[in-house]
């Protein structure tokens, strides 16, 4: 769980596990993302929304 | 600062007088310095017994004295303590299990009533739990509450239990005289026996004389003991070679680790002192093997252990709610003096300055304990949310409705935590879905902070909301500016903690976003906030409907946060849920008629108002 296996462009990773008597299974989940920076961008780009509003005095807007 | 500390110092003394001893017993307070390895975590003793007696007692008191006494008891003495009537059972399952109709059960009576309905059990245990009915559920659970009980009893039964020895086999097996022996004794003569075994299997049953006969009398009941050999609740043994796994008694025989039998004779000569109630001896042989048993550990696990002694026994978190009512009721008292209410307002921002200070040494207590963020379990964000809300009312400038705010959502908090939860022990290390203390510390301290503030602002607006009914000729003032810089405030610590979350995952799991339950619920409130202050921007929402929106905030934060719980799937599911769903439903339900009913009469008084 802890510690996804990396291979070329995909992710496998432990999602669940079946635990009985003499017989263990573990389940994987295999993921492959291209598109990750995407994320990074927009949430950088909320952030600093976030920032603005946060620190902006002049509230004139919202009264 | 001093006035705050000699505060302090006397609220401490007050609460700290320590129970008379009103056993015949010994005082035996020191045996809580035993560390334990339980459920993941070296805890003391201490911690151990209250947690476990709690479970069948649901007090934390055994006749006035400590739970150390109940499990003493138990362990040294387990024949006394099967008779003691201490198990509080639900009043249907003394129907179930034909008892006769009393406060309190001894564990003989319970053992007897459960045997009776073996086949029942067995049936149910194959079940899968959740499918189960109420009263299925809580024979089962009573089940396991005899059975983790039995284990406890027999952890020292190595010692306890006793051998009745003829002379011949005594002077056979080389022992001191005395009457009776114990299994520890027996073991040390193993070879002499194993031998004897031998010589025995090559004769016929008829060639056996009475010697032989009594090793084999004594073989069997040695066998039947070993049946005790796989309990290993009891992990009172620290590690050999700086490993980490610590040991119980009957794991140390089991696994012949002739080392550590020093420990168990000091414990045989601990429970002998204890039969013979002897203060002297019982104090030394006990400092002994404390010495002994912190002798290879650092020093920092004694001040854990014993920071931690102080923390059960003070018990904080119910000194908090008690000063927290004292400081509700002190500012709404109405006095006309000027006099007092100079005094009173002292008092109370006093109080509630100390509150601030234990709160924070609660959570920098916890975080030393536990060598993680204080918001590993849903209890732990529970005080922590409860923290932050006491922090934002400084923020916030401390004033009459904030102070009033404050305590009212403490008082709430700190009700739900002790009432809903483990309260003596409930520092408990959560086996996190990803063990990353690094990712764990900012993506649910950031989410806690967001709740925190989204309650207290939610709160606010409750206030306001009651503020616009009253006042004929209202006027939107500080309040309703103060209301806009929280919300702003948690929006972004919620969509930080979100973004933090969805990071962590992607570093995880290869994927940001898996619609999980507890991600939908934080993405509820993210939406929730983002609209409402874009509402506001663009003018489509006027200040009333706005200060409504944000009431429903409350509503929307418990059902991302504890609500997602009930529907146990998804990789947050944690937490103690199964008394709560009552009394979530029913604050959700009142939330609301509150909301409907004051904004209904707000809009029918003040048509125009509440329109422009």
């Amino acid at each position: 769980m802890n510690k996804p296996i990396k291979y070329k462009k995909y992710i496998f990773y432990q999602t669940a596990f079946i635990e009985k008597e003499n017989k263990n299974a573990t389940i994987l989940t295999i993921t492959k993302n291209n598109i990750s920076f995407i994320f990074y961008i927009s949430s950088i780009l909320i952030c600093i929304g976030l920032i603005i509003n946060l620190t902006k005095k002049d509230k004139k807007n919202y009264v | 600062m001093y006035k705050i500390i000699l505060n302090l110092l006397i609220i401490f003394i007050i609460y700290n007088i320590n129970y008379i001893n009103a056993n015949d017993s010994i005082n035996i307070n020191n045996l809580k310095k035993i560390p334990i390895l339980n459920e993941g975590r070296i805890k003391p003793l201490d911690t151990f017994a209250k947690k476990n007696f709690l479970k069948i007692n649901k007090n934390y008191e055994y006749k006035n004295l400590d739970s150390i006494y109940w499990l003493s008891e138990l362990i040294f003495i387990p024949n006394k303590a099967y008779e003691k009537e201490i198990f509080k059972i639900n009043k249907n399952l003394i129907k179930i299990l034909n008892l006769k109709k009393k406060n309190y059960f001894s564990f003989n009576e319970l053992f007897e009533a459960l045997n009776q309905k073996t086949k029942q059990i067995n049936k149910l245990y194959k079940l899968n739990y959740y499918n189960l009915s109420k009263s299925q559920k809580k024979l089962l659970n009573l089940h396991k509450k005899i059975l983790n009980y039995l284990n406890i009893s027999q952890s020292l039964s190595m010692i306890n239990y006793k051998f009745d020895l003829n002379k011949e086999l005594i002077e056979k097996l080389n022992l001191k005289k005395k009457s009776k022996f114990c299994y520890l004794d027996i073991l040390k003569k193993k070879e002499i026996l194993l031998n004897n075994i031998k010589i025995i299997s090559k004769k016929k049953l008829s060639n056996i004389n009475e010697l032989e006969k009594n090793i084999l009398k004594i073989l069997n009941e040695l066998s039947l003991l070993s049946k005790e050999k796989k309990n290993n609740i009891l992990k009172i043994i620290p590690p050999i070679n700086n490993k980490i796994l610590w040991y119980s008694p009957w794991e140390i025989i089991n696994q012949n680790f002739d080392n550590n039998i020093k420990y168990l004779i000091y414990w045989k000569k601990l429970t002998k002192e204890y039969n013979n109630k002897n203060q002297k001896n019982w104090d030394i042989i006990l400092n002994k093997l404390i010495n002994l048993t912190y002798e290879k550990k650092s020093k920092n696990l004694f001040y854990k252990i014993y920071i931690e002694i102080i923390y059960n026994k003070i018990n904080l978190l119910n000194l908090l709610t008690y000063i927290y009512i004292l400081i509700l009721t002190i500012t709404l008292l109405k006095t006309k003096n000027v006099f007092y209410i100079n005094i009173l307002n002292h008092i109370k921002k006093y109080l509630y300055n100390i509150n601030t200070i234990i709160y924070c040494f609660i959570i920098l207590t916890r975080i030393y304990i536990t060598e993680k963020p204080p918001v590993t379990t849903l209890y732990e964000s529970l005080i922590f949310v409860g923290f932050i809300i006491t922090i934002l009312t400084y923020i916030n400038k401390i004033n009459k409705i904030n102070i009033i705010l404050g305590c009212i959502i403490n008082i709430l908090i700190l009700y739900i935590s002790n009432k809903y939860s483990n309260y003596v022990d409930n520092i408990n290390i959560t086996a996190a879905i990803l063990n990353t203390n690094f990712w764990l510390t900012i993506h649910v301290i950031s989410i806690t902070i967001g709740y925190g503030s989204c309650i207290f602002t939610s709160f606010l607006s409750h206030y306001h909301l009651l503020e616009i009914y009253k006042n004929k000729n209202f006027q939107y003032n500080n309040t309703y500016k103060n209301i806009l810089k929280i919300l702003t405030f948690a929006l972004f610590f919620s969509f930080i903690g979100t973004i933090l979350g969805g990071v962590w995952a992607e570093q995880s799991w290869g994927r940001f976003w898996g619609w999980d339950p507890k991600e939908n619920g934080a993405l509820l409130i993210n939406l929730w906030i983002i609209l409402l202050i874009h509402g506001k921007i663009s003018n489509l929402l006027n200040n009333t409907s706005f200060i409504i929106g944000v009431c429903f905030l409350n509503i929307i934060i418990i059902i991302a946060w504890f609500g997602v719980n009930f529907l146990n799937t998804g990789l947050h599911t944690y937490g103690f849920i199964k008394k709560l769903e009552n009394n979530i439903i029913i604050f959700t339900i009142v939330d609301l008629i509150y909301i409907i009913i004051l904004s209904y009469i707000i809009y029918k008084k003040y048509k125009k108002k509440f329109l422009t």
